[in-house]
């Protein structure tokens, strides 16, 4: 009876929503409407300085005003052609691979480590390896600074600078590891050892390969960090220029429209590392 | 060091504390070479974790654990001759089913053209050969469970420790591997040590069963033994079901201890002599399938229990219906099989309720 009825009233409604839907089709509601003009507006007030800076590094002439008549890569040669950008894009690279290699073993051990501790030491550790990087950059740089000259009495350099990138990196690297330990299923590891593994052939041969997805997307995130890095290698780097202070100094000494060829060039190596560190990290099943 | 027996694998006064709470205590088993034993009870009766110390993933607080004549305690798992089966089967998600099963022979060193071999004959004898090159993660719950015995038992162990193996099944697939467990387990004559909570399973596949509760070994004996002559209340309780009850003793006669709860009724037990007298109480039980159910009128003889009874309740089952029958003895449980639908007594009907002196057990305290 009840449902005879409540089926009767869907019937009739069906027809109306129907109805409702095409005529929505054609013209959304206010609020709808309201909403698109948000999401649009935000997503250009994100993206709009990154599309100037990128389409301004192909305008053929050296001024920054619209419209663009001419296309070239003009500016991208005449990076590639100065040595000391190709210098500074060679440290770049190398600070990356050293701050990866560095922290992504380091990350993982911590980890595996921090698996082993109680739920509640884990999560107060997890909290704690945040606050260096919650610290400011500035502060941090400035300690880095002086920890490294009055306290250790290292020259800056660039492996000083991969230092302090592999303290940043590092916290993220172990986030990142703990998403993928905490999916890790360690019964798996009896079954190795059952199967006559030592403790050390387990994690080689089962440990390792199963997080390894996590294990180099963790270690490209590093390299992306590391390469993007300005504040720390300012302070820390000395005269060994990475692309970012290369930039840096550049812009100081004016608008140069070369600047904007580096910049998309750092701007897509990053994004990049970033994309490919998050697919894989996205955990497979 | 220990024993000559020839114990495949043993426990002796073995106690294994977590904490203040002791999983197991001070238990001492025997599993004979070759024999298919099963360590049957409850969740947290120890039996995992019994299990657990004989692969080696638990140290044993006192005791010792013996494998064929030697001292095991100290070793550890990966040099112990033994492998397990894992609930979970915790298959390597990373690899493909053949690189699942050589895994244990590679880390032997065994060489690559034997792996070939006992690895595609045991994917054999599991009946998963044609699975040898697909991935671990893409198996069935079924085809994990026969992956997993294989990875096990390619290794030749001594004993094959296998920890609820099939509790991950449906109910269908459960039956049909618990058949095929047993059959597997009699042609490589493999020493198989089988936890289960299940008891039908236990049963149904094991030569003895060790039944456990509260970290205690309360009785080892076969299937029959187990079943009909329960060595504690636990035991007949835990396997199979029963209807307990409690009367003073009347007679005792030939072993036959006759009770009358009312006076033109009467119960007959089996009581072994000079374990009760005349006027003591006696606590006994008896199997749903050993009470017969008479139209009222028949007369059993002398020796066998006579009580009246109504039917309150019966329960369909298929094969065969429970009867639940209100008597002076309190409910009784009654199993007839559902194979002559005629003289099948109805709801509310009265009967005479009978069973032979044999047919009931005394209870242990």
């Amino acid at each position: 009876m009840a449902g005879a009825l409540t089926g009767g009233a869907a019937a009739a409604g069906e027809v109306a929503t129907t109805r409702a839907a095409t005529e929505a089709r054609h013209r959304r509601p206010v609020h709808q409407r309201a909403a698109a003009a948000y999401v649009v507006l935000v997503f250009a007030f994100l993206f709009s300085p990154l599309v100037v800076v990128v389409v301004f590094s192909f305008n053929a002439i050296p001024r920054m005003a619209l419209p663009i008549t001419d296309v070239s890569l003009r500016w991208y040669q005449g990076v590639f052609g100065d040595p000391e950008v190709v210098r500074a894009i060679v440290r770049s690279a190398l600070a990356g691979l050293a701050t990866a290699v560095i922290a992504g073993p380091l990350g993982i051990a911590a980890a595996l480590g921090l698996h082993g501790l109680s739920a509640r030491t884990r999560s107060v550790l997890l909290s704690a390896v945040l606050i260096p990087i919650m610290a400011p950059g500035l502060l941090l740089a400035i300690a880095l600074a002086l920890y490294y000259r009055e306290l250790l009495r290292v020259e800056y350099s660039l492996p000083a600078a991969v230092g302090g990138h592999t303290l940043i990196a590092l916290p993220f690297v172990i986030l990142t590891m703990n998403a993928a330990v905490a999916g890790f299923r360690f019964s798996m590891l009896e079954a190795a050892r059952d199967l006559g593994a030592t403790r050390w052939q387990a994690f080689t041969t089962v440990t390792l390969p199963i997080l390894r997805p996590a294990v180099l997307g963790a270690m490209l995130l590093s390299i992306a960090i590391s390469v993007d890095e300005f504040i720390v290698s300012f302070f820390v780097a000395g005269r060994e220029t990475t692309l970012p202070m290369l930039i840096w100094s550049r812009v100081v000494r004016g608008v140069d429209p070369s600047l904007n060829a580096l910049a998309t060039i750092l701007l897509v190596v990053t994004s990049l590392l970033a994309l490919l560190a998050s697919r894989r990290t996205t955990v497979r099943v | 060091m220990s024993t000559e027996s020839s114990a495949a694998i043993a426990l002796e006064r073995v106690t294994k504390r977590f904490g203040s709470f002791a999983a197991v205590d001070d238990v001492s088993l025997e599993v004979v070479e070759g024999e298919f034993f099963a360590l049957l009870g409850p969740s947290g009766c120890g039996k995992t974790t019994s299990l657990r110390m004989m692969a080696g993933f638990e140290r044993p607080d006192a005791g010792s654990i013996v494998l064929r004549g030697r001292d095991v305690t100290d070793v550890p798992p990966n040099r112990r001759p033994v492998n397990l089966v894992f609930q979970h089967y915790e298959l390597f998600p990373h690899m493909t089913v053949f690189q699942n099963v050589a895994y244990g022979l590679r880390l032997r060193g065994v060489a690559k053209r034997e792996i070939q071999e006992r690895v595609g004959e045991m994917l054999h004898v599991v009946r998963v050969a044609e699975l040898a090159a697909r991935d671990a993660r893409t198996l069935s719950g079924g085809q994990r469970q026969r992956v997993a015995l294989a990875r096990a038992l390619v290794n030749r162990p001594a004993v094959l420790l296998l920890d609820e193996p099939l509790s991950a099944l449906d109910v269908k697939l459960r039956k049909q591997m618990q058949l095929e467990l047993k059959a597997i387990q009699h042609s490589l004559g493999t020493t198989f040590v089988y936890v289960t909570h299940d008891q039908e399973e236990a049963l149904l596949m094991s030569d003895r069963v060790a039944i456990m509760d509260r970290g205690q070994v309360l009785q080892v004996g076969t299937p029959r033994e187990i079943y009909e002559r329960p060595a504690a209340s636990f035991v007949a309780d835990f396997v199979g079901s029963l209807s307990p009850f409690e009367l003073r003793v009347d007679v005792l006669h030939d072993g036959v201890a006759l009770m009358h709860p009312t006076p033109d009724e009467r119960v007959a037990v089996t009581a072994p002599d000079g374990t009760h007298e005349g006027g003591s109480q006696l606590r006994a039980a008896v199997r749903p399938e050993r009470i017969r159910l008479m139209a009222v009128g028949t007369v059993p003889a002398p020796t066998e229990t006579a009580l009246h009874g109504v039917i309150e309740a019966i329960d369909y089952v298929g094969t065969l219906s429970q009867y639940r029958v209100l008597t002076a003895l309190g409910t009784l449980l009654s199993h007839r099989l559902n194979d002559d639908p005629t003289g099948a007594p109805l709801l509310g009907a009265s009967v005479t309720v009978t069973w032979s002196a044999d047919a009931a057990f005394v209870l242990p305290d």
